[in-house]
């Protein structure tokens, strides 16, 4: 008799719903965004110090690199939000059928979609 | 149709593994998993799975099939790519091949307290509700406790002591809602901590698998709902 306990966990052969993938990306951008606040504060803090400082940052978002992950911060940030808002209309009660659910998953991943492009537009 | 399925025999077996299987299914067939493990036994009696009512009624055959936890016995071959793949329940302690444990889910089960209270004096006859009353536990009451849903919840996998799961507090919310249980605030203040409740992201996963169409997660919502407007 094998004493050993065994349970079926592994997560390659588990499918995920539409709505689970909505729901890592939110915590994924979370973790994202609030990695690279430091870095967004200390650009911001040069800014603020002088002209020297403020020149400098034209440099810094001039490397691809920078500008890139200034993107990709605003993006997350921008689809952190908009997950947020989609909670918070689910939590007053409305689209809580799974059909909706879906739905404003997709509106927010949509709208997180036109929000990249129009940023890029801008930093670019 | 080739079929793999999970297999573990605690007796022979050191550890669980996949086997597979060839089953004959003509390509107009309706036929369900349920039925292809049946033939599957004809083939190889070793294998072990629970089943009783054969039409989603008893929540015995709750399995993960092709990545998504639900009942074999309504789950159509002829929905499925093949080779159908079949685990066991999610994240639940393996008693033998697609047979699993349950007494963390019935142990969250009674910790909601599933059963109506009510301490006033009976009436002579029935206690009655209003049409609008009995419909207010549509989609509540017709659970079949198949531990598909928190066998397949995220915040089941992390908390599974602490958090209910759905499939309770799904109980929960169905006994808040009934008009004749009068213990509806001592039943908030048990599921006031931060995990009975509070663990649910709102991620659907129960929702979606659910084989009797109930929408877990709204119920939960609901739940919180209630706590709120009790101003707790
Ligand atoms: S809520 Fe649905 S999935 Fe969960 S135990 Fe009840 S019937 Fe099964
Ligand atoms: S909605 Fe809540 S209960 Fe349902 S799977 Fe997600 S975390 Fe679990
Ligand atoms: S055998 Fe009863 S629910 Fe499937």
């Amino acid at each position: 008799m094998n004493k050993q306990r065994f349970m079926n966990f592994d997560l390659t052969t588990i499918r995920l719903p539409f709505t689970s993938i909505i729901s890592i990306l939110h915590r994924l951008s979370g973790i994202f965004v609030f990695l690279l606040i430091p870095f967004l504060l200390y650009i911001f803090d040069m800014a603020l110090s002088d002209s020297d400082g403020f020149a400098s940052i034209g440099a810094i978002l001039g490397n691809p690199i920078s500008r890139i992950s200034l993107w990709l911060f605003l993006v997350a940030l921008g689809y952190h939000f908009f997950a947020g808002v989609r909670h918070l209309i689910m939590d007053m009660g409305f689209g809580e059928g799974l059909k909706n659910a879906r739905t404003s998953g997709a509106v927010a991943l949509v709208i997180t979609l036109v929000w990249a492009l129009w940023i890029g537009v801008w930093l670019w | 149709m080739r079929f793999s399925i999970y297999r573990y025999n605690p007796e022979t077996d050191a550890k669980p593994y996949m086997k597979d299987y060839e089953v004959d299914v003509p390509h107009d067939s309706d036929m369900m998993v349920l039925q292809a493990l049946m033939l599957i036994k004809d083939q190889d009696e070793t294998l072990s799975f629970r089943a009783s009512c054969r039409e989603g009624v008893c929540g015995s055959d709750g399995m993960n099939i092709n990545g998504l936890n639900r009942l074999a016995c309504l789950t159509p071959v002829s929905s499925l790519k093949a080779p159908i793949t079949i685990r066991p329940l999610v994240n639940m302690t393996v008693i033998r091949d697609l047979v699993v444990d349950f007494t963390l889910f019935f142990q969250q089960y009674e910790k909601v307290q599933p059963y109506l209270q009510n301490h006033a004096e009976p009436p002579a006859t029935e206690r009655l509700q209003s049409p609008e009353e009995r419909a207010a536990l549509d989609g509540l009451y017709e659970c079949i406790l198949c531990a598909c849903c928190t066998s397949f919840c995220p915040s089941s996998w992390w908390n599974p002591e602490k958090f209910i799961g759905p499939a309770g507090l799904l109980w929960a919310a169905r006994f808040l809602a009934d008009t004749r249980d009068t213990a509806t605030e001592e039943r908030l203040a048990n599921l006031q901590d931060p995990f009975s409740v509070y663990r649910c992201r709102t991620i659907m996963n129960c929702t979606v698998v659910c084989p009797k169409n109930l929408n877990p997660a709204a119920a939960i919502a609901g739940i919180r709902h209630k706590m709120v407007e009790k101003g707790s």
